[in-house]
């Protein structure tokens, strides 16, 4: 007989987040459905390398598979800033299309050449949009705006800060006391469903949606080039198709349980509203100038990556 | 005899001026963190840059300690039985535990840190805790600096370590 | 790459650090040795050089941990500068005259200076240089004034400001201020047993603890005493609100909240005029040495975590302690065993960077409340502190003790077992009662 395959994968962790069970449940279906094939071994973010280092050790051969935020890796591909969830960027649907059909997985396999990993089609989960913030304050005019403390990270976070927002830094296990305590005003995190299991009604009474600042966060899979090579062609299927099957999983599990988050906060006592249109336009409009400042200043691939994204959301009316 | 006791002189004094040398960063994190504590709450104008300039300075502070930790003796030991050896019996124990302990784990640390090192700066590795995003190249060099200088510094300790289990005598 | 049962990885990997330890090589290359051998023959080089590198890298680029070289300039410039002295006469003054009087102002004094002070040489340091002398010259017996330095000192780092707290809390995804908050309780009951325990001894025989008359004569009015007592409580109570002031009404998190202690450590020192060139050197070189070495241990052993994690033996000892006979009780029973015997030999960062990462998802899983839990480790971890042969307060003690005070080896372990005994029966009581731990972070989180 064969000898087992066995392969190491890991998620960003901690054991109870969602994109973490998902990866956790993807790993033990591609370990059944081979009939005893091939293993799948499943790590929680941290405990092989630190938390979001995963594709580091993905390229560096140390775990095959990972499933994470492009954004963890823009210290060697600026790009991936793209692909993640930030402010005029495609909302799930249209993502997943993009990304499989629209030349996504080709331009991000481009942006990773050189590096030992790869992606296909198939492998990226959009998840619905991110809450807009959690605030203490009601934000309802530019202004208001102006001074406001505010945790915040990535591309969206310096769109803020160019607006007059004050931006704050904090590591996330900080940022539940942090809000109660008053050193910050409001935050960013996740999805409602996400942010519902962490509790944040406790500590901030708006919820504040819009899709302007992350019209979708994106989890892919990485899988190292050498390792894919390895498998047996009809095993190559199996595990593309399995995961292909959890990342559209993820994406229906959490725009399910977002339905039912935004009643629990309604019920909770906070006051969920959408962020008003003028607010929303001014920072599209600030958006699309950091982007066009920023990808004259980067590599092509940015460029080309940040063009196929606009261009598709102009075809698809968005 | 001459040559051995000038290197590890050398040694000594890189392992020394590391540490003198490194310590003023202490000093930079109270000043960065009480300032951007005052700066936030009192003024509402936190920096975007002192999260990762503290996050720097203590790592540096800490790599480019490890020679001169080493150099004091400071680093800990499980001296149960360690403590109840005649000063010739510890240097003994000390050449055979730093031959299996840690000339191949330093090696190693060396070789991959550097390799790190250079991989930053040829690639424009940046930092990303915060959009400020300030290059990775420095701060990957001064752990492999920090790594180097504490191979050394074992080197010094080995030699000395064995001089005395040949010798029977301090080297110096 | 060979192929052993993860069973016997386990084994080789908890024990060959545990035995070659023993070797009394520096306990960071030990650690790191076994891990690169046991990973190299499980993973091959390359896999294994990543792990630690990655590991150790992103250790030392740490923000919390930010907290240790900051507590420690703190530390430092407060003892160099002497600063906090003042409070430990106007104590002695005022309660030298009862039998163990002394022993109990050390050990006021012990708690107050643990409220300022996040690590623990500073408060044993301080506690011996300041208050063991007038104990042993007055007659006190040797074990009963070593030992409650040591006990005393050692609450430097359960009550907050704690760099343990710091360190645990992010390690078993837990919140630094609701660890502050759930470490008050346990630690102030501790200081009043100790106090308790001290009275009682010296209250039976005097021997012990005799009171000192002759300082009865420099009685002053009532309210000159009071007086002196508010201003010798100025500059505790000014770091005291510069560190858990700061953290509890939100204008920092713990890390700037350090960075704002050694601050107003600094300018205190500086109004008191005891600032000078050769304490600003001297606290920088003290913090890198004490932080340095920390780090290293701290980030070794992630590292050393990674290697066991990736080869299976986290599981391994998850199934092994859910295995134990009796339950959940049973279970936790021999976790707490665990952390006690592993702090008789190991250094406690050692312990919080092991066990922390591999235990934490286990008491998860049998169903006790994360932050309880966390705090009876970090309870437990306190003894480690004082149980040879790796006896950290201990060694600190006698380093520092002056030696014609001819304090021993054997009178301070003989000194610290009682005060050990004393924290071995609050664990029993917070396990029978678990609210007395978690009421007050229960009370500020609603
Ligand atoms: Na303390
Ligand atoms: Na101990």
């Amino acid at each position: 007989a064969q000898k087992k395959i066995v392969w190491k994968s890991s998620s960003f962790g901690p054991a109870s987040n969602y994109s973490q069970i998902h990866h956790d449940k993807c790993c033990e279906a591609i370990t059944q459905a081979s009939g005893g094939r091939m293993e799948v071994q499943a790590f929680v973010g941290g405990s092989i390398v630190p938390e979001t280092k995963e594709l580091d050790a993905v390229i560096e051969g140390v775990i095959d598979l990972c499933y994470t935020c492009p954004m963890y890796n823009l210290d060697k591909w600026p790009a991936a800033g793209l692909i993640s969830s930030r402010p005029g960027g495609l909302p799930g649907q249209y993502l997943i299309q993009w990304f499989d059909y629209g030349g996504g997985y080709e331009l991000m396999n481009e942006m990773m050449e050189g590096y030992n990993c790869m992606v296909m089609p198939g492998f990226l989960s959009p998840e619905p949009g991110e809450v807009f913030l959690h605030s203490k304050v009601k934000i309802e005019t530019v202004d208001d705006l102006n001074g406001l403390k505010v945790r915040t990270s990535g591309d969206g976070g310096e769109i803020l800060a160019r607006m007059g927002v004050s931006t704050i830094f904090l590591p996330g296990g900080e940022l539940y006391e942090a809000m109660q305590r008053g050193t910050i005003d409001a935050f960013e995190y996740a999805g409602l469903s996400t942010n519902w299991s962490m509790h944040f009604n406790e500590i901030a009474e708006y919820v504040i949606l819009s899709p302007v600042r992350a019209p979708s966060d994106p989890h892919v899979w990485f899988v190292n080039k050498d390792s894919w090579e390895a498998l047996p062609d009809d095993l190559k299927v199996l595990v593309q198709n399995v995961i292909g099957r959890w990342t559209q999983e993820q994406q229906n599990f959490e725009s399910h349980y977002d339905i039912e988050a935004l009643q629990n906060f309604k019920d909770a006592g906070c006051e969920v509203y959408d962020l008003p249109k003028e607010v929303e336009d001014a920072i599209s409009k600030e958006a699309k100038e950091f982007y066009t400042e920023k990808s004259a200043e980067e590599s092509e691939v940015f460029a080309k990556i940040l063009n196929s994204m606009n261009e598709y959301a102009e075809l698809s009316g968005l | 005899m001459v040559f051995l006791k000038k290197i590890v002189r050398i040694i000594d004094t890189l392992s020394k001026y590391s540490g003198l040398s490194a310590r003023w960063l202490a000093w930079l994190l109270v000043l960065v963190g009480a300032y951007d504590t005052i700066a936030r709450h009192f003024f509402n104008a936190p920096t975007i840059w002192a999260y990762e300039t503290m996050t720097m300075a203590g790592g540096a502070l800490y790599a480019l300690g490890w020679s001169y930790v080493y150099l004091k003796d400071s680093h800990v030991r499980v001296d149960l039985f360690y403590r109840l050896l005649s000063d010739r019996k510890k240097a003994f124990m000390d050449v055979i535990s730093s031959l299996i302990f840690f000339f191949p784990l330093m090696i190693v640390l060396v070789w991959v840190s550097t390799k790190w090192a250079i991989r930053a700066w040829r690639i424009n590795e940046i930092m990303i805790s915060t959009y400020w995003y300030p290059p990775a190249g420095p701060f990957r060099t001064a752990v492999a600096l920090g790594a180097f200088l504490l191979l050394l510094q074992g080197i010094a300790r080995f030699i000395r370590d064995l001089y005395y289990v040949i010798r029977g005598e301090p080297f110096d | 790459m060979i192929e052993l049962s993860e069973q016997v990885i386990t084994v080789l990997m908890l024990g060959g650090v545990l035995t070659l330890v023993m070797t009394g090589f520096p306990i960071a290359f030990v650690i790191a040795s076994v891990a690169l051998i046991m990973g190299f023959v499980l993973f091959g080089g390359e896999v294994t050089y990543h792990i630690l590198y990655s590991r150790l890298y992103s250790m030392l680029l740490s923000y919390p941990f930010l907290a240790v070289p900051l507590f420690t300039f703190m530390g430092v410039i407060l003892q160099m500068s002497g600063i906090v002295e003042e409070l430990y006469t106007v104590l002695y003054e005022s309660m030298s005259g009862f039998r163990g009087g002394l022993a109990i102002v050390t050990i006021i004094f012990g708690t107050i200076l643990a409220a300022c002070l996040g690590v623990i040489t500073a408060s044993v340091t301080m506690l011996t240089l300041i208050a063991l002398a007038p104990m042993v010259t007055r007659g006190y017996d040797k074990s009963i004034a070593s030992g409650s330095v040591v006990a005393a000192g050692t609450l430097g780092i359960l009550i907050p400001p704690s760099i343990m707290l710091v360190v645990y809390a992010p390690q078993a995804g837990l919140s630094i201020g609701q660890m502050f908050m759930a470490a008050f309780t346990p630690g102030l009951l501790l200081s009043g047993s100790y106090i308790v325990y001290v009275g009682i001894r010296c209250f039976l025989n005097p021997k012990l603890g005799p009171p000192v008359s002759e300082e009865q004569k420099l009685r002053l009015p009532f309210w000159s005493k009071m007086m002196k007592l508010l201003k010798s409580l100025i500059p505790p109570l000014a770091i005291i609100f510069a560190v858990l002031g700061t953290i509890f009404t939100g204008i920092a998190p713990p890390t700037e909240a350090a960075a704002m202690g050694s601050l107003a450590a600094v300018l205190l020192a500086i109004i008191y005029r005891k600032m000078t060139w050769d304490i600003a050197k001297r606290a920088a070189v003290e913090t890198l040495r004490v932080s340095s070495f920390v780090l290293l241990i701290a980030g070794i052993c992630y590292a050393y975590v990674g290697v066991f994690m990736s080869a299976g033996c986290g599981r391994v000892v998850k199934e092994a302690i859910l295995a134990v006979p009796g339950g959940r009780w049973g279970s936790f029973f021999v976790v707490m065993v665990i952390v006690f015997l592993l702090g008789m030999f190991i250094e406690w960062i050692g312990i919080v960077f092991i066990i922390v990462p591999i235990l934490s998802p286990v008491i998860v899983a049998l169903g006790f409340d994360p932050l309880w839990a966390g705090m009876m480790v970090c309870i437990n971890l306190q003894m480690a502190f004082q149980t040879p042969p790796m006896a950290m307060s201990v060694f600190v003690c006698q380093g520092t003790a002056p030696p014609e005070l001819g304090v021993t080896l054997n009178d301070i372990i003989k000194g610290v077992i009682p005060f050990i005994a004393i924290i071995a029966f609050w664990l029993l009581m917070f396990s029978i009662y678990p609210q007395l731990i978690t009421w007050l972070p229960n009370l500020m989180m609603k």
